[in-house]
């Protein structure tokens, strides 16, 4: 590479002053080849769909917009499934806007939404709680003759449920009753989901979770199964669609999330939002006397509800007695358990964090950049004490080469400068060397002309 | 009557005679006090001993005698005038209670139009301590109780010491209050603002008999009140019963309803009201002021309300025919960006019912002295096209040229298929060449029509159309009929319509040589259409001829977008062309652009696809 670099150097140099001109034009043809492949990364309709889908699986998706101008200005024609990809894209990063233009950019095109297509945007709308806009899609598929499936109404009722609209999503129980369509168990936790959100909280919430809970087992076999191959072969899942607490987590194996507890789901991440914990022993006990086995996410939000309600002991216990049946523990609970710990950030809690995060190191267990980040954003906010927590996250992190997120890095900084420490501290100064490469990068949001 | 009349002029007699011996009566009057307690003292006796035996009433006649007897000792130590005129007083007045409770009823309706509360209230208190003719004490009933509950009410007594006195009501035989007394006890919670009082006081009367249910009036007091203190849900639980009961919603607590809902964001709950209200008889008739009418049409076309939009233009339109009937007339009109909102409005949510009421109330508002805008022709297009009316939606198109056909170069944009008809070509492309077919069949059919009807502007939006479903054979069709079948000239936006069409396809020599060919007949290419011309350079990836063109077109005089600029700028970047990238630089510098940074899409050059694991 350096050959390269000063090769490259001298032939501007030859170029300049006017010998060399064709060694240094061949050299450097054959040097921009690679980078102006680079640069027109995709040619045809075929290679842009890949591209799309890999940006999507790369969880990039704010550049979906980008790769669509880029084929407009190449002047290829999109086809369904391109924006059939695009639509995904924006749903599952919750684009709203983005989402809304492709589909007019589809309309133009003489290309008439389908109702795959209508569902990820209603539910793209619940994503972004904004059951209005949902409602009014629902409408549109009426003047445009297409007609909505059971994922149509499963995605409206959750949309519907985002936003707390009770009313709403009673209505659309009704419709799917009419049109001979049965609750499936997305449907319970839409209606959790709905009470949840629905303010001022009804006095009966806990009631009502347990009554959705029972009723979610007893519908019928037979009822219309809501999976959808064209889904499943782009990978969105039902939890995805749906827009429930489990979607982050669907795709893990293992046992992480047991797809048959969905309604369980919703009510012990209801339960632990609202920082309730009657209402999860009342969960946990309905799920022992069926001889059932909380997995790990109903465990998350279990000690995730004990610890933001005081109760930090118990949520330790909940994690010890899971060690000792000699399960697979996944990174997610060590940190459930640390953050839970850090809640109000007293010194007892602080030192069980590290403590928990220290086994988890025994354990060969390591934190990504995101469970790291989150982790330290957290254990930044500590205002007295020894920053030791926060120290120990940094640590973990660098030992491994993973730089935390920008916002997380600036907590932690700010954290460290407020504290009596010299400047010279080596700590410190590769933190602000590190602050000030990610805020060059990401911190700065004028636009700069080139 | 006789008697009665007798007893009236006594009365008179004694009321003349008061004033010429004021002194002497004063002194008369204390003593007179001074005996009711004595008379009331032996009240019960002689009734709880009566019940037993007949005789005992016999009895209690005596003790009527010794009460007499008992005042005549102080007279005696007295003039002998007033001993004369003091039994005479004394006797006609508790004749004059005794006998007429009916009576008494047309004096406090006498006192209630002069407004002597103090009055009514004294004499009512003392009645009710005085014995009737039969000996009996006097036994009011509710007409007469609500007299003395609203002389209270306007001395100022508070809500509870108005219900202290419902409450006395039992103690009176077969006495009950009625909705007028509670009414009356309304009447002060408002005054008080009591909105709990009020609330379980309604809930109360509900609880009671048929005599005690709340009236129009029980209701108007409540939930104007619970507007005022801003507790809707509660107002809204008694506008709900209203309905339901088949009461009358009065205007004042309707425009209350209104107002809240609006305010509150309530949109549809306002619906509701508005629905229940129109099905039952009572209150069909119910409508808001015409400003109330503007908020709400307004605040609904902001929230994409159709429903609540096409009741605010009801409301509207009723009012404008009341005002036209009136003699003098009143003209109102609807503010014509309203009746735009509303169509706009329409057009999102797909309510046909609100985009007919739209047109009418602007047609009912124009009178036919005026057309309507551009702008409410191309809401209305707009609509009609979202509604996929095809049919409606050129005839409003034909309505349109012929009120803005010969506007000239200066509008040109009223009629250009890329910004003002835009909605139509998107209609037409609806299900790709098949509508497009559709279209352009019924538009030949129209054009051999009596009477005939032609029109570019239509036929450029079918070109549009093919050229945004990629279809480049269709669109030059299109273009060569509109003068081989049609008759007619293209204009500028056909041609612009052609080569988008060419551009898309990489076609760009044909491109040019369209843009060449509409410059040798003489018309003047716009701004759109040396962006389409640029655009051609750029999916060829010629970058120089684009920036020739731009050069052209800014000695043309017109100036290019930032949009083409931040693309020919993204061209220079893919095609590694960093001369033509630093003159774009500069033609941006020199144009006070700001175009922004290039590094979130340079993350795109960068990235590894999986399309490159397959290869």
């Amino acid at each position: 590479m350096k050959f390269l670099q000063s090769l490259i150097a001298q032939s501007r140099y030859a170029a300049r002053a006017g010998s060399l001109n064709r060694v240094s034009g061949l050299r450097f043809f054959s040097v921009s080849t690679e980078e102006y492949s680079k640069r027109n990364y995709a040619n045809n309709v075929a290679e842009y769909n890949t591209v799309l889908g890999s940006l999507t699986a790369q969880r990039r998706n704010f550049l979906l917009r980008d790769v669509y101008d880029d084929m407009m200005l190449d002047g290829v024609k999109p086809t369904r499934d391109t924006f059939h990809s695009l639509a995904v894209g924006t749903m599952k990063a919750a684009r709203m806007q983005d989402a809304f233009y492709f589909a007019d950019q589809m309309k133009i095109m003489g290309l008439l939404p389908d109702v795959t297509l209508y569902n990820f945007l209603i539910s793209t709308c619940g994503k972004c709680k904004n059951s209005n806009k949902a409602i009014q899609i629902l409408e549109e598929m009426k003047c445009m003759e297409v007609k909505p499936n059971i994922q149509t109404y499963i995605c409206l009722l959750n949309a519907c449920a985002a936003d707390g609209r009770i009313d709403r999503v009673y209505a659309i129980v009704r419709d799917m009753t009419a049109a001979g369509l049965g609750l499936n168990e997305f449907c319970y936790a839409g209606l959790i989901v709905a009470h949840k959100n629905k303010t001022p909280l009804p006095d009966d919430f806990a009631a009502k979770v347990i009554e959705f809970v029972e009723r979610s087992k007893m519908w019928s076999s037979v009822e219309t199964n809501s999976a959808n191959a064209e889904n499943v072969m782009m990978g969105v899942s039902d939890e995805e669609l749906y827009s429930l607490p489990t979607a982050e987590y669907a795709h893990r194996r293992g046992g992480f999330v047991v797809r048959q507890f969905t309604a369980y789901h919703t009510a012990f991440h209801a339960a632990a939002d609202l920082k309730n914990v009657e209402l999860t022993d009342t969960l946990l006990e309905m799920l022992n006397k069926q001889g059932k086995t909380p997995d790990i996410f109903i465990l998350m939000q279990v000690i995730r509800c004990y610890c933001h309600a005081g109760d930090i002991e118990r949520g330790l216990q909940n994690f010890e007695n899971h060690l000792r049946q000699d399960r697979s523990v996944p990174a997610e609970l060590f940190v459930t358990l640390a953050e839970g710990a850090m809640v109000g950030y007293t010194e007892k809690g602080m030192q069980m964090a590290q403590d928990i995060l220290v086994r988890m190191n025994e354990r060969n267990i390591f934190l990504n950049n995101k469970l790291g980040s989150e982790l330290l954003f957290t254990a930044a906010g500590e205002k007295t004490g020894g920053y030791i927590t926060a120290n120990y996250i940094w640590d973990l992190m660098q030992a491994r080469g993973i730089t935390p997120s920008f916002p997380a890095v600036e907590a932690y900084y700010q954290g460290l400068k407020d504290r009596e420490i010299p400047e010279d501290d080596p700590r410190l100064v590769l933190v602000s060397r590190i602050h000030k490469n990610l805020s060059v990068r990401f911190g700065n949001r004028t636009n700069i002309n080139l | 009557m006789a008697s009665q009349m007798a007893i009236l002029f006594r009365t008179r007699t004694l009321l003349s005679s008061k004033p010429t011996t004021t002194l002497i009566k004063t002194i008369t009057t204390f003593p007179f006090l001074s005996q009711e307690p004595q008379l009331v003292d032996p009240t019960p006796p002689p009734s709880s001993s009566s019940t037993p035996l007949p005789p005992n009433p016999a009895s209690g006649s005596p003790l009527y005698h010794e009460n007499w007897r008992s005042p005549i000792p102080p007279p005696p130590s007295s003039a002998g005038t007033s001993h004369a005129l003091s039994p005479v007083g004394f006797y006609n007045r508790a004749t004059s209670d005794t006998y007429d409770p009916r009576a008494l009823l047309d004096l406090f309706g006498d006192w209630m139009a002069s407004q002597q509360w103090h009055d009514v209230k004294f004499l009512f208190e003392s009645w009710v301590r005085s014995l009737d003719k039969t000996g009996k004490p006097n036994k009011p009933d509710v007409n007469l109780f609500n007299h003395y509950l609203r002389a209270n009410l306007m001395l100022g007594a508070s809500a509870a010491e108005l219900l202290d006195l419902v409450a006395q009501m039992a103690e009176f035989d077969n006495v009950a209050p009625n909705t007028a007394s509670f009414n009356l006890v309304l009447k002060a919670m408002c005054q008080a603002k009591e909105t709990l009082a009020a609330d379980k006081l309604l809930q109360r009367m509900l609880q009671s008999g048929n005599d005690a249910l709340p009236d129009d009036e029980s209701y108007d007091l409540v939930i104007g009140m619970l507007f005022s203190m801003g507790q809707i849900d509660t107002a809204f639980k008694y506008i709900d019963l209203i309905l339901k009961s088949g009461n009358v919603l009065s205007m004042k607590v309707f425009m209350n309803c209104v107002g809240s809902c609006v305010n509150k964001g309530r949109l549809d709950t306002l619906v509701t009201i508005i629905e229940r209200c129109r099905a039952s008889d009572q209150n069909k008739a119910l409508c808001p002021n015409w400003d109330l009418c503007n908020f709400i049409v307004e605040i609904a076309t902001r929230e994409d309300n159709s429903k609540l939009s096409f009741y605010g233009l009801e409301f509207m339109a009723k009012w404008i025919v009341k005002g036209e009937r009136q003699r003098p007339p009143i003209y109102l009109s609807v503010d014509e960006g309203l009746v735009l909102s509303a169509l706009l409005t329409a057009g999102r949510t797909y309510n046909s019912d609100l985009l007919v009421a739209s047109w009418a109330v602007l047609d009912r508002s124009l009178r036919k002295k005026k057309v309507p805008n551009p702008e409410s022709y191309l809401g209305k297009i707009y609509a009609l096209a979202s509604l996929g009316n095809l049919q409606k939606a050129f005839g409003t198109l034909n309505e349109y040229e012929a009120a803005y056909g010969d506007s000239g170069q200066e509008a040109e944009d009223l009629f250009c298929p890329f910004t003002s008809l835009h909605p139509l070509v998107v209609a037409c492309s609806k299900k790709g060449f098949e509508t497009l077919d559709n279209v352009y069949f019924q538009l030949e059919n129209l054009n051999r029509a009596e009477p005939p009807y032609k029109s570019v502007a239509a036929l450029n939006c079918v070109i549009l159309g093919c050229a945004n479903i990629w279809d480049l054979d269709r669109a030059y069709q299109t273009f060569e009929s509109i003068g081989s079948t049609f008759g007619l000239i293209p204009d500028i936006h056909s041609y612009n319509g052609l080569m988008y069409a060419f551009g898309k396809l990489k076609k760009t020599h044909e491109a040019t040589r369209v843009f060449e060919h509409l410059v040798s007949l003489g018309l003047k290419p716009n701004a759109k259409s040396y962006s389409l011309l640029v655009d051609a350079h750029l999916i060829n990836r010629d970058v120089k001829s684009a920036l020739a063109v731009i050069d052209d077109m800014r000695a043309a005089g017109y100036e290019p977008s930032k949009e083409v600029l931040k693309k020919v700028r993204r061209r220079c970047m893919r095609e590694m062309d960093n001369e033509s990238d630093a003159r774009v630089q500069s033609l941006v510098n020199s144009l006070n652009y700001r175009l922004g940074s290039e590094n979130r899409r340079d993350i795109l050059f960068n990235l590894n696809y999986s399309s490159m694991g397959y290869a």
